[in-house]
């Protein structure tokens, strides 16, 4: 047998051990030591993190829950002039309930994007480097949220004012909806605070020819014009702004007339240069862009709708979805450059010998020759769509086979060229910027305001003729009416910048929307009847703002959905 | 870690220094068991020197070796699965050898007498808690490739689901329920004592919102180990038996044991071979050339009213159904073209012996499985050494290795974009029939499968090209071995250390070529992608096992665990290839790449353990359980946690008043309550994250950070506090053993990713917030209907039921969220998965149809409620009576999780003749039939089943017809409803196995030789409608019961052999 303590020994050893181990310091050790990711604590510390957190605010902007698709497509079908086919509207965003996944997509990436500058305005209020470089940079966030805000102002009506980086709280983010004035002072107050820290060009202020896409003074002064010029309109019908319609109006001017002074900001001598991707960059025109690359997840697939068909990446496919409406189109002066055929808006057949050539395209005047429709009498069709008289059912390429065992392929829809990138690889690589704000639009602001402040003055002639010059057109009928110089400016800020996702914002602001989808008025002035049938669902009331989303109305307590849905 | 690495080399060392001095007079006994009615040998059983740690197992001849026994009078007893126990006492005298034979009856079935349980193995009598275990010859015969195949249907407890049939598909197994909205609920899997994890990250997504390419098909972590390696498999189902795994106890243990030699088994080598065919036990029924063209016609009739825009006949010279007919007959059956009888291929080769001083296992095996659909595969080899040796009286050394190659050929057979890749499963039903000249004659003569571009514009690419054409290849290696040294320091203290390591790497390179929609815009596209996962655990612990008098007995194991664990992954996605030929293997040709994705997590796990398990009598016992988990992954205020049970068993047939009841053979009382966590989350989730990120400024990538998650501080595990109460009986000497288990489970502080009002700018932050409760019961019943008395046939039965109900008490500070969306694009994009106070996590959550409206008038009337009614369309309810259809009448419409699930196996014995059969059910559940969405939007927009168009609604040629009205224009179901739901209860007979044992004298040179036919999924009883109702797409616990075309189940026919030489 084994005594006592030699047991007791043995039974020791191996308990002591373990304890030893147990109490080793590497063990017990059990802090996390990140691999992936910076310590918050470790950060902001030198300009060039600075620079950096300042960019991270920017990426939200080119995502799938923004520009790359929801932010253009849940406006895109709210406007007259866009022929949108009988799913877009419903499957897409309008008239979406507020659990389906798509509703709330813009909600969520603006929000995001107001929280990156409350977070790097949060941290710029605790450095003290270089002053010039953290004003600038202070300048990019209050633009951004300003910006991020008017976004959501435009599409929710009065939204959560939020202001400070959010802290963790035991109601996991309730906050009530801020009123509609104080949302609107917010970004008056931003854009101005913008507006006077950021660099008047690129080169001032740090700037270089480099920082090239981000915001300018004159770029807050644009998007501030039309903020007050959003305060000036229907929106904000029933708040204390209504009563101030008049000093909004004249705000707005004078925000132009900054832009309009600055010296470089101008227009694009040929209009269709704008949308040439390895152009945009460096335009002077385009106050604020959103960047877009070959690389994938940087670039809009707005292009996979707007587009010709086949005209969207190097392999083709997509577009042939949204086209230019028929009537909007008659309604464009001779020899406006912005329908130029082939240039700015296209419209084709091609006739190959094979399925593998396709042959070289010639271009169609909205009808189809009688030479081509005399073959398709015995030809088969092989494509899907179908050609068919009525402008709302009529849709992509129409591919005929023809008896001499040619192909013929028709596309008689009238689509914009403004999104084509035929080296983009696939729809999230289109490398065409997302152009928020630029020359002619603010030219336009200023015309609309000048006109209700003063009247058709000369100074509202000549922003109004810049754009028409541009475009090839003459000056504008002289001498017309208040009424009469408004409607012009309408209908030039739906020529030029149609298919930019502007009508909706513009219809909203001037009352006409509901009557105008509802065919209860003049779809185009001068015209003494509504317009033919859109083809599209009715809009009510309720729908002139989208849905509050079911994920910030099931986490937020305090917060209320828009009446009507 | 290198000093602690010194330590345990240290503790080594003294104790090999220090085995010289133990030396105490011993004996040796020795003898065989037999069957006491064949005379058979039996293996496998544990003969143990009762109140000692002296165990040995059975050889083939049933012979069995027990050295260094102390002299004296010692009870020597011997068990084994099936058989009823037995034990004699015998005299030891030092330096001798004195023999004990063993005839033992045949018993129940699933009664293993030795339970594995936590660090350690108990007598079945002494246990508190709740274990259930797998018979070993049913893992042989019910998992055909994976081991948790054998649970299903066998186990009460266990809701075992294979979610992608696909061969090495993942299957997830729920012990009692889903305790966490998060993560996938699976049970700890310990093999041979190493707790198995998975790589962290194994595939990379692409985007939140977008298609993603990668991250659909999810392989079976545990696919890589043999059946036939498997000795043994317990689960732990309550906190008595969970809580010595602490903060990883609470979904359930599974504790997988390999097999080993015997000491003194004389040497003996094992081959088994099997061959067998699989095929897809069901097809749909489609629409032919004929029919599918009326039903396009018809979507567009309906529409135009324009019979000369009808696609087929009506536009010049396009073709009529007849002539479609005429031409084409029946048209092409993707079906048949993409399924096939595939055949699989599976050796086993064993040596297994031991002397005096040790025992060997080496195995080899080898698996080849054709998939039932084209070009999908499995192919495994795995070499394992397991090794055991007494170096002296006090050391005893053990090893076990493990490595293993898989090679899966993946096919995608379902996916989450909604139309043109979604999957070969969908397409085969929804691709056109038509062959493509159809369409284009032009293509008459070229290559048989080129689509016509009007098809590839609509369907994508053909089903054939996705078997053929795209390659996706997934190779896991992986090794898991240990080294285990035990010293029996006294008769009654000994210790063991351990160093366990577990590797794994996941490989997985696809490519798509130009002919598919995924490679199509892009000139090829591959995506290679890796993830490695290094796991070392080192154990030490001290155990104690006396008796004091006759009385009492304490056993109990103490000691000290530390676990590392390291994983990383690696995505490379490259397009623009010039050709097709050589596919990802040379990623350089590829012209554009997406920047390389890599990510790398560590996380550690210390803990302290104690059992005691004390006995009084053998009539009362007690087992007091503790384990203090310090993980890395929680956050600094609570890394560490104490978790504890307390089981209490009353074995009331050792009671006086019951001794003598002869119907009695056994009864016994357990009482278990405690606590065990679940760390649910990945490394890091409590701190918060400076994130690179880039964007675009201009037209340059610019690199950019953002603060990425809100620190949470408090973060902790979830706790799971479980009562228990169970019995086991066994009547009629033990023809009938019963045992039944109630349970609860309540679950708090879940760990909720909890969806943060999106406004802040936040889209989740991980919280513990919540409570979830799981209550049920369990009943496993064996009866020995023919007890083959006398060498008689003999009747087995085995039963087994549970029922669980699974309810969300409190989601803390949120009402109610949603899990994510089924899918993106094809009408996929709903979030049907609520989480809800007072319903289940796996509650549906939609409207309610009402029929559909026959009539204008009875639309014209509802348009008030329902503004967009319309002929033919769905009605659905206003269920809050307010007078319109919003997102209120929305309700819960379906719970996917089964009311009860339950098994039946039968074995009888004829002679030479065994035949096993079976039978699972499983009762009251709702499967999401995402294909459904599709079917019933009935616009013409590719093939549907049958019963789809035979039923539409059709005010004048079918005005009775339950499904919409067939309509071009229907693009998208606007509403989720109840319409997309099906029941998924379904009762399967799920194994036969037919078996005859070879006269010994027929082989020369054979000890035994065992020959089979067996059958898996033979034949199934369900309403479901789709290919099978055991299907779950998504691995995340809050979205199963999903069908998005999941690779259907096979029929599987086998034969095989068994030898042993």
């Amino acid at each position: 047998m084994i005594g006592m303590k030699q047991t007791l020994i043995r039974v020791l050893v191996p308990v002591c051990l373990l304890a030893g181990a147990g109490a080793c310091h590497d063990l017990v050790n059990l802090d996390e030591q990140p691999l992936t990711f910076i310590d918050p604590a470790n950060f902001f510390k030198t300009a060039p993190q600075a620079i950096e957190a300042v960019n991270g605010m920017y990426a939200p902007l080119m995502t799938w829950d923004d520009w790359i698709s929801p932010a253009w497509r849940d406006v895109a079908c709210e406007e007259p002039d866009v022929y949108c086919p009988g799913w877009a509207p419903t499957f897409g965003y309008r008239g979406a309930n507020p659990g389906a996944w798509f509703a709330g997509r813009t909600w969520t990436s603006n929000f995001l994007v107001v929280r990156l500058a409350n977070d790097v305005l949060g941290q710029l209020d605790r450095v003290t480097f270089d002053t010039t470089l953290t004003g600038r940079l202070r300048g990019e966030a209050h633009f951004l949220r300003g910006y991020a805000y008017f976004e959501l102002v435009r599409r929710y009506g009065a939204v959560p004012l939020r202001l400070k980086p959010y802290q963790p709280d035991g109601t996991y983010g309730d906050a009530p909806r801020a009123p509609l004035e104080a949302v609107y002072a917010s970004i008056v107050s931003d854009l101005k605070a913008a507006a006077l820290e950021l660099p008047a060009d690129f080169a001032s202020k740090t700037y270089t020819s480099a920082d090239r896409g981000r915001p300018t003074a004159p770029s807050a002064w644009g998007l501030l014009s039309k903020v007050y010029l959003t305060m000036a309109g229907a929106d904000v019908a029933g708040t204390p702004l209504a009563a101030l319609k008049a000093a909004y109006n004249d705000s707005a001017r004078m925000a132009a007339q900054q832009v309009m002074q600055s010296g470089w900001v101008a227009l694009e001598p040929t209009y269709m240069r704008l949308f040439d991707w390895q152009q945009q960059t460096n335009s002077n025109e385009i106050l604020f862009q959103i960047g877009a690359t070959h690389r994938e997840n940087t670039g809009s697939e707005v292009g996979t709708f707007y587009n010709p068909p086949d005209y969207s990446t190097v392999g083709g496919g997509g577009g042939g979805v949204m086209s230019m409406r028929k009537v909007f189109y008659e309604t464009f002066e001779p020899n406006d450059r912005r329908v130029a055929p082939g240039q700015a808006i296209f419209a084709a057949w091609r006739r190959s010998g094979s399925s593998s050539d396709p042959g070289t395209p010639t271009w169609l005047n909205r009808s189809v020759p009688d030479s081509v429709t005399a073959k398709l009498a015995t030809a088969t069709q092989v494509g899907w769509a179908w050609l068919g008289d009525d402008h709302c059912d009529t849709v992509g390429w129409s591919r005929y086979h023809l008896a001499d065992s040619s192909f013929l392929e028709l596309s008689p829809q009238l689509y914009t060229m403004k999104y084509i990138d035929r080296t983009a690889l696939t729809k999230s690589q289109n490398a065409n910027h997302a152009i928020v704000l630029r020359h002619a639009d603010v030219l336009l602001v200023f015309a609309e305001a000048e006109n209700e402040v003063h009247g058709p003055t000369a100074a509202a002639y000549d922003a109004i003729n810049q754009v028409r010059n541009r475009a090839g057109l003459p000056n504008l009928t002289a001498s017309l009416s208040q009424t009469q110089f408004r409607d012009a400016v309408w209908m030039e800020r739906r020529h030029e910048l149609y298919a930019e996702f502007q009508g909706w914002f513009d219809l909203k602001r001037q009352g006409r929307w509901l009557g105008i989808m509802n065919d209860q008025l003049p779809a185009y002035p001068g015209s003494p009847t509504p317009s033919a049938s859109i083809c599209q669902q009715g809009r009510q009331a309720y729908q002139l703002l989208l849905p509050i989303p079911a994920s910030e109305l099931g986490a937020n307590r305090l917060i209320t959905q828009n009446p009507g849905y | 870690m290198r000093r602690c690495s010194c330590a345990w080399l240290v503790l080594s060392g003294a104790l090999v220094g220090s085995a010289a001095n133990a030396q105490a007079p011993t004996g040796t006994i020795t003898g065989h068991v037999r069957d006491s009615l064949t005379r058979h040998p039996v293996v496998a059983v544990l003969v143990t020197v009762v109140h000692t740690p002296k165990t040995a197992t059975t050889g083939e001849d049933g012979g069995f070796v027990l050295t260094d026994v102390p002299v004296g009078t010692q009870r020597v007893s011997a068990r084994r699965i099936g058989f009823v126990p037995r034990e004699q006492d015998v005299v030891v005298v030092a330096g001798q050898s004195v023999t004990v034979d063993f005839a033992l009856p045949l018993a129940g079935v699933s009664l293993p007498d030795v339970v594995v349980v936590g660090y350690g193995s108990q007598q079945r009598v002494d246990l508190t808690g709740a274990v259930a275990s797998v018979a070993p010859d049913q893992v042989q015969k019910t998992a055909g490739v994976s081991l948790q195949q054998a649970l299903q249907g066998t186990v009460a407890g266990a809701t075992v689901t294979q979610g992608d049939a696909a061969p090495g598909g993942a299957i997830t197994v729920q012990v009692r329920g889903v305790t966490s909205t998060t993560g996938d609920n699976q049970p700890l899997y310990v093999i041979d004592g190493v707790p198995v994890g998975t790589s962290g990250v194994s595939k990379f997504a692409l985007g939140p919102s977008e298609p993603s390419f990668t991250t659909m098909t999810t392989t079976n972590p545990l696919s890589t180990l043999a059946p036939s390696d498997i000795e043994s498999i317990d689960i732990l189902k309550d906190a008595s038996a969970t809580a010595i795994y602490g903060s990883r106890g609470a979904n359930g243990v599974v504790m997988i044991t390999t097999k080993r030699g015997r000491r003194g088994q004389p040497g003996q080598v094992t081959f088994n071979y099997s061959a067998g065919m699989s095929d897809v036990v069901r097809e749909l029924d489609v629409l032919d050339a004929h029919d599918y063209a009326m039903y396009v016609n018809r979507a567009n009739w309906n529409v135009y009213h324009d019979s000369t825009a009808l696609p087929y006949g009506g536009r010049p010279t396009s073709l009529t159904p007849d002539a479609l007919r005429a031409r084409y007959g029946a048209g092409i059956n993707w079906q048949r073209d993409i399924f096939r009888t595939a055949a699989s291929r599976d050796f086993q080769l064993a040596f297994t012996g031991g002397d005096a001083d040790g025992g060997y296992a080496v195995t080899g095996n080898y698996l080849n499985q054709d998939g039932a659909i084209r070009g999908s595969g499995f192919a495994r080899g795995g070499i394992r050494a397991n090794l055991d040796r007494k170096l002296n009286s006090l050391l005893h050394l053990s090893t076990n290795l493990d490595v293993t190659r898989s090679n899966g050929q993946l096919v995608r057979s379902s996916g989450t974009e909604g139309t043109k890749a979604g999957g070969i499963v969908r397409s085969a039903i929804r691709y056109s029939p038509l062959p493509s000249e159809a369409l284009d004659t032009a293509m008459t003569g070229s290559d048989p499968r080129a689509e016509n571009p009007g098809y590839f514009a609509q369907f994508g690419a053909n089903p054939l090209r996705y078997t053929d054409e795209v390659q996706e290849r997934e190779t896991v290696t992986r090794g898991i071995g240990g080294l285990r040294m035990r010293a029996e320091i006294t008769p009654d203290w000994s210790f063991e250390t351990s160093l366990g390591g577990n590797y794994e790497r996941k490989g997985v390179d696809s490519y798509f070529p130009r002919t598919v929609y995924e490679g199509n815009g892009t000139n090829g596209l591959a995506i290679v992608s890796a993830s490695e996962y290094v796991d070392l655990v080192n154990e030490n612990l001290l155990r104690f096992g006396r008796g004091f008098g006759s009385d009492h007995r304490i056993d109990a194991v103490g000691g000290f665990t530390y676990e590392w664990s390291r994983s990383n992954w690696i995505n490379n996605q490259v397009t623009s290839f010039p050709d097709d030929a050589l596919g990802s293997a040379v990623l350089q040709n590829g012209t554009a790449s997406t920047v390389p994705q890599t990510g790398v997590d560590v996380w550690k796990l210390a803990s302290w353990l104690a059992r005691v398990n004390y006995s009084y009598r053998d009539r009362y016992v007690v087992t007091g359980t503790v384990r203090s988990d310090g993980s890395s992954k929680f956050a600094a205020n609570n890394k560490w946690a104490t978790f504890s049970s307390l089981g209490v068993a009353w074995r009331a047939k050792q009671e006086r008043f019951l001794r003598d009841i002869a119907g009695i053979s056994d009864l016994k009382l357990r009482v278990s309550y405690g606590q065990s966590g679940n760390q649910a989350i990945g490394p890091y989730q409590s701190l918060a994250t400076v994130q690179g990120t880039t964007t675009v400024i201009g037209d340059q990538l610019v690199s950019g950070v953002n603060f990425g998650r809100l620190a949470n501080p408090n973060l902790r595990w979830e706790t799971t506090t479980q009562s228990n109460v169970g019995l086991d009986l066994a009547a009629w000497d033990s023809r009938l053993t019963v045992t039944a288990d109630v349970y609860r489970k309540r679950t708090d502080g879940l760990l909720q990713s909890v969806t943060l009002a999106p406004s802040t700018g936040y889209p989740s932050a991980t919280f513990n917030s919540g409570e979830v409760t799981n209550t049920g019961f369990e009943l496993q019943a064996d009866l020995r209907v023919v007890t083959g008395n006398g060498g008689g046939p003999s009747w087995l039965m085995s039963a087994n039921l549970s029922h669980n109900v699974n309810r969300i008490v409190s989601l803390g500070a949120t009402d109610q969220q949603f899990a994510d969306r089924l899918g993106a694009g094809g009408g996929l994009e709903f979030q049907p998965f609520i989480e809800k106070p007072g319903l289940p996590i796996g509650a549906i959550w939609g409207f309610r149809t009402d029929g559909i409206f026959r009539t204008q008038g009875e639309v014209d009337a509802y348009t008030t409620v329902q503004p967009d009614a319309r002929l033919g369309d769905y009605r659905y309810k206003d269920v809050n009576g307010d007078g319109h259809i919003t997102d209120a009448d929305k309700t819960m419409i379906g719970d996917v999780n089964p009311r009860y699930t339950w098994g039946l196996t039968n074995r009888v014995t004829v002679g030479r003749f065994d035949l096993s059969a079976l039978v699972m059910g499983v009762f009251d559940c709702t499967i999401l039939n995402s294909e459904r969405l599709v079917y019933l939007l009935l616009n013409g927009g590719g093939n549907i089943p049958r019963e789809y168009y035979d039923n539409a609604f059709d005010p004048v040629t079918n005005p009775n017809g339950k499904y919409p009205m067939i309509d071009g224009t229907r693009q998208a179901w606007g509403r989720f409803s109840d319409a997309f739901l099906e029941d998924g209860s379904f009762i399967r007979l799920k194994n036969v196995q037919l078996g005859y044992e070879l006269p010994p004298s027929l082989v020369r040179g054979v000890r035994s030789a065992r020959i089979y036919l067996n059958a898996v999924n033979l034949w199934t009883l369900t309403r479901y409608s789709g290919y099978d109702p055991e299907v779950s797409a998504f691995s995340n616990s809050a979205m199963r019961g999903v069908d998005l075309g999941s690779y259907p189940q096979s029929r599987l026919f086998s034969a095989g052999m068994s030898l042993t030489f």
